[in-house]
């Protein structure tokens, strides 16, 4: 079973030691881009878990007890046609799931299981502190591909 | 020296059940004998001693004071964690946190609210009676997993104050 590279240092990064609001976002020295996904998040919500072609995946954050849903539609051709999510959490991993679903809305589950948890902290410019967020985001895209 | 002997409390044999009762006039006689204001204007040596004193007993004080911090304080004392550990989350825990921060996002009256509160605060009690359980034979990962818990825990009571407003989360 296919399972992301989640590296050492990702895991072992310090966890989150408060919570995140939007002025400390900045002072904290986060990237633009974290604050757009953060302020106006993309694709919240919920898909009719009972559906057929819908997945659900669920993961918490144990470090700052943070749990998210990440849910996908996926067509008869393989493509995820539909991704919605829920996170209860800091702002990395608001911004992080936002953007996951972004990414991977309109590909195929091969393809969206390539996508490293590195290219989202990049992609977020993520200090290295919140890394673990984004590799939890990552992590859970991968194995709900896989079911 | 630990925390618990800062304050004349034991570790063993279990430093989880600590008087708590006791911790406040304890830690208040030890702060004044560290206090800067008490200290101020004396050698400037001793005074960057007793600011980092006094920051070592409140921090200790803080952590004593709350279930969670001394559970993970003991925890790390027993070398059983560092810092950003890999716990492996238990699925049914995390669909239940779900199922209660979306309650709790969802409600629509305070009386909701207050119930998921309340509910939730047994879990609290359940789960500081199991840590204290654990902790007197000394199963590390079971309080490990259980102090896990009591994080998320929080989060639902933390959000579950904060409402309606949410907690950063969407």
């Amino acid at each position: 079973m296919f399972r992301s590279a989640i590296s050492k240092t990702v895991l072992n990064a310090a966890p989150r030691a408060s919570r995140v609001t939007a002025r400390p976002l900045l002072a904290r020295g986060y990237h633009e881009k974290v604050i757009s996904h953060y302020e106006k998040p993309r694709n919240v919500g919920s898909l009719p878990k009972n559906d057929i072609d819908v997945g659900t995946g669920l993961v918490g954050a144990p470090a700052c007890g943070d749990v998210m849903k990440l849910q996908i539609r996926v067509d008869e051709n393989g493509v995820i046609s539909d991704v919605k999510f829920k996170t209860f959490g800091c702002g990395s991993a608001i911004a992080s799931s936002s953007y996951m679903t972004e990414r991977v809305k309109g590909l195929s589950l091969e393809d969206a299981e390539k996508i490293k948890n590195t290219e989202i902290a990049k992609e977020l410019c993520l200090p290295p502190v919140k890394l673990h967020c984004s590799s939890n985001v990552g992590r859970r895209c991968h194995s709900l591909c896989d079911s | 020296m630990g925390y618990h002997e800062m304050f004349g409390f034991t570790y063993e044999p279990n430093p989880f059940d600590i008087d708590i009762s006791a911790l406040r006039p304890r830690f208040r006689k030890a702060i004044t004998v560290v206090h800067p204001d008490r200290w101020a204007g004396r050698d400037e040596g001793k005074e960057q001693l007793i600011q980092s004193l006094s920051t070592t007993l409140n921090n200790a004080n803080r952590t004593l004071a709350d279930p969670l911090q001394r559970a993970l304080y003991i925890l790390k004392r027993e070398g059983v964690i560092t810092d950003g550990e890999n716990i492996v989350d238990d699925p049914e825990l995390i669909m239940d946190v779900m199922e209660s921060r979306e309650a709790i996002e969802n409600a629509e009256t305070q009386e909701e609210v207050n119930q998921i509160r309340k509910e939730n605060q047994e879990k609290v009690e359940e789960s500081v009676h199991e840590i204290s359980k654990l902790v007197a034979v000394k199963d590390w990962s079971g309080v490990l997993t259980a102090a896990t818990k009591l994080k998320y825990l929080r989060g639902i009571d933390d959000a579950a104050r904060e409402w309606p407003r949410s907690l950063h989360d969407h």
